[in-house]
């Protein structure tokens, strides 16, 4: 169980600019990586084309062995609804929506709101949220905003968490606290996580740390359990 | 996504109400308009028709004109320019064989009932008083079938009139130009130098004082013998089970005689332009104001989704299809639609109440009150013509947003 990649170019513009260069990785099950590099060294798009949101320009994307783009367009919503969690440097939160209703939004999909109420309520009184379902997200600080997005990334217990500088709006001890939740989600409940950063520190708190240079991976890249 | 569409419009009250209002406007007031026009045209409608009922077969008068009389005198190679061209009259308007056409009416399964008329120009007098009017010969049995003249009798009835006995139904407003009542005497002449008595057996009152004041009705058989004519029917009203029916008929029937045979369409040419014309504007009115609350809903709903294009990216990376994107925007624009329709007509009909309700100085038909209708139509015409305009101003928006990729609308978020 793993999402491979194999070869994966991707480039941009025409003509064409090649952001990635021939790509060769795995992110297995339960396992915490992190991508940093430079900004522009390509991190973000090989973790969107990770986590299916782009596609490469060649080479492929295994996902427990089946490529993704071969599904059909039910299959692909129906992962990323079921199997897949995303957080964005922006907590992307709907504003009309409270705090509950935002960690709800996966659920609501698929006609499941309900069901995960308990569950929705429980994840926010881990990340000290609980106090915050009612309310707006105009009404809560960014760390709070952003655990709100975390909540939601979680709520249908994905197998991969896809975070692209998570902490880059935040102040650095909400951030660390961002992070800490992340290795906890990993630990406890063996959810991938595929995490963007250009933060050195946050980067090393993740079991493999991929560098790119110039979307390249570096030889850098190790394994923190090696 | 109803329940998100529905949040978001209630984030966004003032806009809302905005155009909540505007599509509201756009279906009362086509309910307003339409309600007062075909009030008035069913009340038109029913004058005219008492006139000409569906199908009206009248009489060509025998006039004299050139091209019949050039061939009796000359040869058809002479070139004929005449210095006094020939003109008279030959006969007057008389249909040339009642007969057959009772024969044939009769027999027509689409022919509800048909009355035979004669109607002469004349005058009436009291004493000193007198005053020109259009005497009109009937056979009340037959007539009550094919209109509604009973409906407008203020004293009497159409049926004082069978058996003859020289006996007269009167206007309104002749009454009053010659100051006579009902039960009173009243003379008639048709200018053939001789004066008739008749009694005044009721009072009509068509609500149209150019018609009252020229009114007269009386009985086929007095009205031929007044006019010294016994046995002339000038014309036949016809009434079809299908008012539709009515050009085809006289077409059809037209090709079995001489007679004219014109249906109450043709026989109300202008009339039916100037409802035309008046269907034209009611539509105008109402499609430029829908078109401008259509507007507004486009314009909102795009403004909404240039803002909201975060959301969108959240929503479609957790799994949201774009067809449920589609629905989010598309249904704020329905329910401004049907929300905005229902108060629409709603204020419509209130509206319409009231006009109807207000007291007028004059007599319009049988009472003195607006003509309103409230026809179902109109009300589902209206509302339909509202959920249109606003599917179409929120399906153009709610694509576009449909077709934004997650990925796009991340990168130009982080620049």
């Amino acid at each position: 169980m793993s999402i491979v990649g194999k070869q994966i170019i991707k480039s941009f513009g025409d003509p064409a600019v090649e952001i990635l260069h021939g790509l060769d990785l795995v992110i297995h099950d339960g396992e915490f990586v992190s991508i940093s590099g430079r900004s522009g060294s390509g991190k973000s798009t090989l973790l969107y084309i990770l986590s299916t949101l782009d596609k490469p320009t060649t080479g492929e994307i295994e996902i427990d062995g089946l490529n993704p783009y071969e599904l059909g367009n039910n299959e692909l919503h129906e992962y990323r609804n079921r199997s897949v969690g995303f957080i964005f440097q922006f907590h992307y939160l709907l504003p009309e929506l409270t705090a509950l209703e935002n960690v709800l939004l996966g659920p609501r999909n698929l006609g499941l709101q309900e069901e995960y109420r308990q569950r929705a309520i429980e994840l926010m009184e881990e990340f000290e949220i609980g106090d915050q379902i009612h309310k707006y997200p105009s009404q809560m600080s960014g760390g709070q905003q952003q655990r709100v997005a975390i909540a939601r990334a979680l709520i249908m217990k994905p197998r991969y968490i896809f975070a692209d500088e998570p902490t880059g709006n935040l102040d650095s001890i909400t951030g660390l606290k961002v992070m800490k939740f992340l290795q906890k989600i990993n630990k406890e409940d063996g959810t991938a996580i595929v995490l963007v950063t250009h933060e050195p520190d946050y980067a090393s708190m993740a079991e493999r740390e991929i560098y790119l240079i110039d979307g390249r991976i570096s030889s850098r890249e190790h394994d923190a359990h090696a | 996504m109803l329940y998100l569409a529905f949040r978001q419009m209630l984030s966004r009250k003032k806009q809302t109400a905005l155009i909540f209002l505007g599509v509201s406007f756009g279906t009362m007031i086509y309910i307003v308009i339409a309600g007062l026009q075909f009030g008035f045209r069913s009340y038109l409608y029913e004058q005219l028709l008492n006139n000409t009922s569906h199908v009206l077969i009248t009489g060509k008068e025998g006039n004299i004109v050139e091209k019949e009389i050039t061939p009796r005198f000359f040869s058809e190679n002479e070139y004929v320019r005449w210095v006094i061209p020939p003109q008279g009259k030959r006969s007057e308007s008389k249909l040339e064989n009642p007969q057959s056409w009772f024969d044939r009416l009769s027999a027509d399964p689409d022919v509800v009932s048909y009355a035979p008329r004669l109607t002469i120009s004349g005058m009436a007098s009291k004493s000193r008083h007198r005053t020109n009017i259009n005497i009109t010969g009937i056979i009340p049995a037959r007539q009550i079938k094919i209109t509604s003249l009973e409906d407008y009798m203020k004293e009497g009835s159409i049926l004082d009139l069978s058996g003859g006995g020289n006996k007269l139904i009167v206007g309104s407003g002749v009454l009053k130009e010659l100051g006579a009542k009902v039960g009173e005497s009243i003379n008639l002449s048709t200018g053939l130098g001789e004066n008739r008595p008749f009694k005044i057996v009721g009072k009509i009152e068509m609500g149209n004082e150019q018609i009252d004041k020229v009114m007269v009705l009386g009985n086929i058989r007095d009205i031929q013998t007044l006019n010294r004519t016994p046995g002339r029917i000038g014309e036949i009203t016809v009434a079809l089970i299908d008012i539709d029916l009515s050009k085809e008929k006289a077409e059809r029937w037209s090709i079995y005689s001489n007679d004219n045979v014109e249906s109450w369409e043709e026989a109300n040419a202008q009339f039916m332009q100037m409802i035309t014309i008046q269907d034209i504007m009611r539509l105008v009115i109402t499609g430029a104001i829908l078109l401008v609350a259509g507007f507004g809903i486009y314009n909102i709903l795009t403004i909404m989704i240039s803002q909201k294009q975060k959301e969108i990216a959240i929503l479609r990376s957790i799994g949201y299809a774009p067809d449920k994107i589609l629905e989010l925007f598309l249904f704020q624009g329905l329910m401004l639609g049907f929300g905005g329709g229902l108060l629409g007509i709603s204020l419509g009909f209130i509206i319409n109440l009231f006009m109807e309700s207000i007291e007028l100085s004059m007599q319009i038909g049988k009472s003195n009150h607006l003509p309103v209708s409230y026809d179902i139509s109109i009300y589902i015409t209206a509302f339909a013509a509202a959920q249109i305009a606003a599917a179409i101003a929120s399906y153009l928006p709610a694509r576009a947003a449909s077709k934004l990729t997650p990925l796009e609308i991340i990168r130009s978020e982080m620049g």
